[in-house]
């Protein structure tokens, strides 16, 4: 039986093939494809983010401007959008005030 | 290395086309001659090449640097691509497909180191798949056991009595040659 040496001699020297050259190349054309076909996928979530983040502006910014205007005429508005930017307005007035 | 890995990584993820490209210079000789040896066939060799690199960008998200290297992680995918394909479609494939080495003139040493050669060949494909993969790994490939463990998730110590194991049998199928 050949030996263990000669074993691993005998198969470092099973030759080694050449990468056809267009391989390199359709790899890279694929994944230019892929990232294409990405890219509107990545901006729409982007754009949902920031649509998310511009709701909760608004409602914050709502919020603080009906507290003020509440504190100064006693003037409440009233609708689902505004009762919410209330609680809002109050929680931040809670927080930053330290009064209830 | 691994600090390096994470920033070739990222800029992968963030679709730097050239960064993934030399990246793909770097490993193909490896994996190519990798997939040729586990199903001595140069074509499907070639697209499970490609597919192994396509694998690599599309989660490339995936990667974890504190895991593994991203040599280990792609070898990783490599292997699974190769025993998967094997697995899926049992391929019979002709041992001659590949000759130890046609171009070899016809001396005598020379016609005996391609039988020799040829005779190898012909006791690696007698293995299973998975024990195809690890002997081509370690002996043919020259990975180190850390990292053949890796690739193959399982403890040093099992790799080592695993190769011991097939190292005897193709020892043993190639030693009539010798005899």
């Amino acid at each position: 039986m050949i030996n263990d040496k000669d074993y691993l001699n005998l198969i470092k020297k099973l030759p080694a093939y050449e990468v056809p050259p267009e391989l390199t190349y359709n790899v890279i054309e694929r994944c230019r494809f892929d990232k294409t076909k990405r890219t509107p996928l990545m901006l729409s979530e982007l754009t949902y983010k920031f649509a998310c983040m511009g709701i909760i502006a608004i409602i914050i910014t709502v919020g603080f401007l009906n507290w003020d205007i509440e504190s100064r005429n006693g003037v409440r508005l009233a609708s689902n959008t505004i009762a919410l930017a209330d609680q809002l307005a109050y929680g931040a007035k809670v927080i930053f005030t330290g009064e209830k | 290395m691994r600090l390096l890995d994470k920033i070739t990584a990222k800029k992968i993820r963030d679709g730097d086309i050239q960064t993934f490209e030399s990246l793909v210079n770097k490993y193909k000789n490896k994996i190519f001659n990798y997939c040729i040896r586990v199903t001595n066939n140069y074509h499907l060799a070639e697209e499970l090449t490609q597919e192994v690199f396509i694998k690599t960008y599309q989660n490339i998200h995936s990667y974890n640097s504190q895991k593994a290297s991203l040599a280990t992680w792609i070898y990783t995918i490599t292997h699974n691509t190769c025993i998967n394909s094997m697995r899926d479609s049992y391929r019979e494939i002709p041992s001659n497909e590949l000759a130890a080495s046609s171009e070899l003139n016809s001396t005598e040493d020379e016609y005996f180191a391609r039988e020799e050669l040829q005779k190898l060949i012909e006791a690696i494909q007698s293995l299973t798949p998975e024990d195809r993969s690890l002997v081509i790994f370690k002996d043919y490939l020259g990975f180190k056991y850390n990292e053949v463990s890796k690739i193959f998730n399982m403890p040093v110590g099992t790799v080592k009595s695993r190769l011991y194991g097939i190292r005897l049998k193709i020892r043993s199928t190639i030693g009539d040659f010798y005899d």
